[in-house]
């Protein structure tokens, strides 16, 4: 295993096309919540991790499934998930920016929550962060195909 | 676009991407994330699915 990542631990397989995604030891990625108005990047609860795979799948198209919980020793624990790879040319900012609004995203102030240069849109109640190259790509027809992004309901006015 | 009209549009787009062999795979991972990392497999203990270890 490679040290220095954010979320997750993965492997992909050949034979079916999905990645295997393991999430790090005792940790269920990241989440965004607010106060006085500022969001705050912050560790993610178990429900909140499965929560985001679920918005993941419906919001994005995405096939998303739940393996388990890897228990290998005492406490540690990981959540498995799989998902299907993914192809297409990396995107610059400028062009992820472009493509969400273009369907119909509002762009955020807010940026950096998850990889530093990373922005975040809101649409429908939903606010979308840690869009970045990285994490989603482009289609051929120019439509945003995120992959690895974190997703929070609109915080009520 | 709605998200119901984005959500199936994606869909159908994914569900039309190439199965691809894990050299590639790994090779776009490490590209989109802006980073080159040897292919060589390591020992990880991590159940299922076999190949290298990364980080995402």
């Amino acid at each position: 295993m490679r040290d220095g990542g954010r979320e997750h631990d993965v492997r992909y397989d050949a034979d079916t096309g999905l990645w295997w995604k393991y999430t790090k030891t005792n940790l269920a990625g990241f989440t965004v919540s607010w106060t006085d108005g500022c969001p705050w990047l912050h560790n993610a609860l178990p429900l909140d991790y499965l929560e985001r795979m679920i918005r993941q799948n419906a919001m994005f198209g995405d096939d998303v499934q739940l393996i388990g919980l890897w228990n290998p020793q005492g406490h540690d624990w990981r959540i498995i998930t799989t998902q299907p790879h993914v192809e297409g040319a990396k995107a610059t900012l400028a062009e992820l920016e472009q493509a969400f609004v273009e369907v119909g995203f509002e762009m955020l102030p807010w940026r950096g929550l998850g990889y530093a240069d990373s922005f975040a849109v809101r649409k429908d109640g939903f606010d979308v962060w840690d869009i970045h190259p990285a994490n989603v790509l482009l289609t051929d027809s120019g439509l945003p195909l995120p992959f690895d992004v974190i997703i929070t309901p609109t915080p009520a006015e | 676009m709605s998200f119901q009209q984005l959500s199936a549009q994606l869909r159908v787009i994914r569900s039309q991407m190439p199965r691809v062999a894990s050299e590639r795979a790994y090779a776009q991972m490490d590209h989109l994330m802006g980073r080159t990392i040897s292919t060589a497999p390591k020992t990880s203990g991590l159940p299922s699915a076999p190949g290298p270890v990364r980080e995402s």
